[in-house]
């Protein structure tokens, strides 16, 4: 390896900003899932609304309520199914995304 | 409902083919689903569920790459006939230098959108993601390196068109305002989508997070499943994301064909 090489090697740092930058989109687009047909994006106003609808204020059929999926389009729920589909898809990303963010803050 | 995915590969002096071998192993490591090609000749292998065998395109593009320091042959016309070849309901698209490393398309083969592709693009090492522009009308672009169609009317008319912009391309080439000499499959996408949603842009067809690229310039390794990517002195890892990786060599190096 000749020298240049070499010092262009030991320059080469790891780049912690673009890499939270690039891990925080990854885990942007695994907050997504399906359901009913339709597309979601697990995250706390989400699960808010979940939690609204399954008190039944709006409904005869406790739970089962008309919601605006990500394209905009409406689709038949339950809340209360759609709630737990919510709840896990964040908290098992959130704590992925955790788990990553902190390896990648070791790199050098 | 049947859902798999469909490549092209025509082998040029890039082995397409051998490229395409290895995005269906991690399309069916990912996403488990089936994978089809789409080629001119046979291939010894187990690994697509169907070969479908079509005369290789006779028109062709030359693309300069960075990476080799030369030009070589790219047949991307005939692409806007997958709809015709796919052997499932619901199909995902992709290009052979598409790396598939999770599963964050799953939920887009399984909700109800009848067409879906990248419409905003985040280059790896620039902060904020973006939509590509074309011509002089600065149209937005919407990319053809991930497709995600039915065999609803909708899929059918975006392909219709997108097969008279082919065969029509110099002629759009005057309306949008773009060079006509390098056919973009793209190009073509993005004008299928406008008229098909009669000149508005669609809002429906988005894949939600942006395509991530990693253009020829960019070094790329792959380590114990972590794609090292590095430029000029700054280097980041990713695991758990697609990429589009532009620079065949490093690809061809990676998987040694």
């Amino acid at each position: 390896m000749d020298t240049e090489k070499l010092s262009k090697k030991i320059r080469t740092r790891f780049d912690h900003q673009q890499a939270r930058l690039i891990l925080r989109e990854t885990y942007q687009a695994k907050m997504l899932f399906a359901y009913e047909g339709g597309m979601w994006k697990a995250g706390p106003e989400l699960i808010l609304l979940c939690d609204a609808c399954g008190l039944g204020m709006w409904s005869d059929s406790p739970g089962k309520i008309v919601l605006e999926d990500y394209y905009n389009t409406p689709i038949s729920v339950d809340a209360s199914e759609l709630k737990k589909l919510v709840m896990e898809r964040w908290q098992e990303q959130m704590n992925a995304w955790q788990s990553e963010y902190n390896e990648i803050s070791k790199n050098r | 409902m049947t859902t798999g995915a469909l490549l092209f590969a025509f082998d040029s002096e890039i082995k397409y083919t051998k490229l395409a071998i290895e995005c269906a192993k991690r399309i069916q490591q990912y996403l488990d689903i089936p994978v089809s090609l789409v080629t001119d000749v046979n291939l010894e292998t187990d690994i697509f569920d169907q070969q479908i065998i079509v005369d290789k395109p006779s028109d062709k593009n030359k693309k300069y790459h960075f990476d080799l320091g030369g030009s070589s042959a790219w047949y991307n016309f005939g692409r806007n006939c997958a709809i015709d070849h796919t052997p499932y309901d619901r199909t995902l698209l992709v290009d052979t230098d598409y790396m598939v490393n999770s599963a964050d398309l799953s939920p887009m083969l399984e909700c109800s959108q009848p067409f879906l592709a990248h419409k905003s693009v985040q280059e790896v090492f620039k902060k904020k993601k973006r939509i590509e522009r074309f011509g002089t009308k600065n149209t937005q672009m919407w990319w053809a390196t991930v497709v995600i169609f039915d065999k609803s009317t909708f899929s059918q008319d975006v392909f219709a068109v997108w097969k008279m912009v082919e065969k029509n391309y110099y002629h759009y080439s005057n309306i949008f305002g773009f060079d006509p000499r390098k056919f973009r499959n793209d190009f073509a996408l993005s004008i299928s989508l406008l008229l098909c949603n009669g000149n508005t842009i669609p809002t429906q067809c988005d894949i939600p997070w942006p395509l991530f690229n990693v253009y020829p310039d960019i070094k790329v390794e792959l380590l114990d499943n972590k794609w090292w990517i590095e430029h000029t002195t700054r280097r980041i890892c990713i695991e758990h994301h697609d990429l589009h990786v532009m620079g065949k060599t490093y690809l061809e190096n990676l998987y040694a064909v």
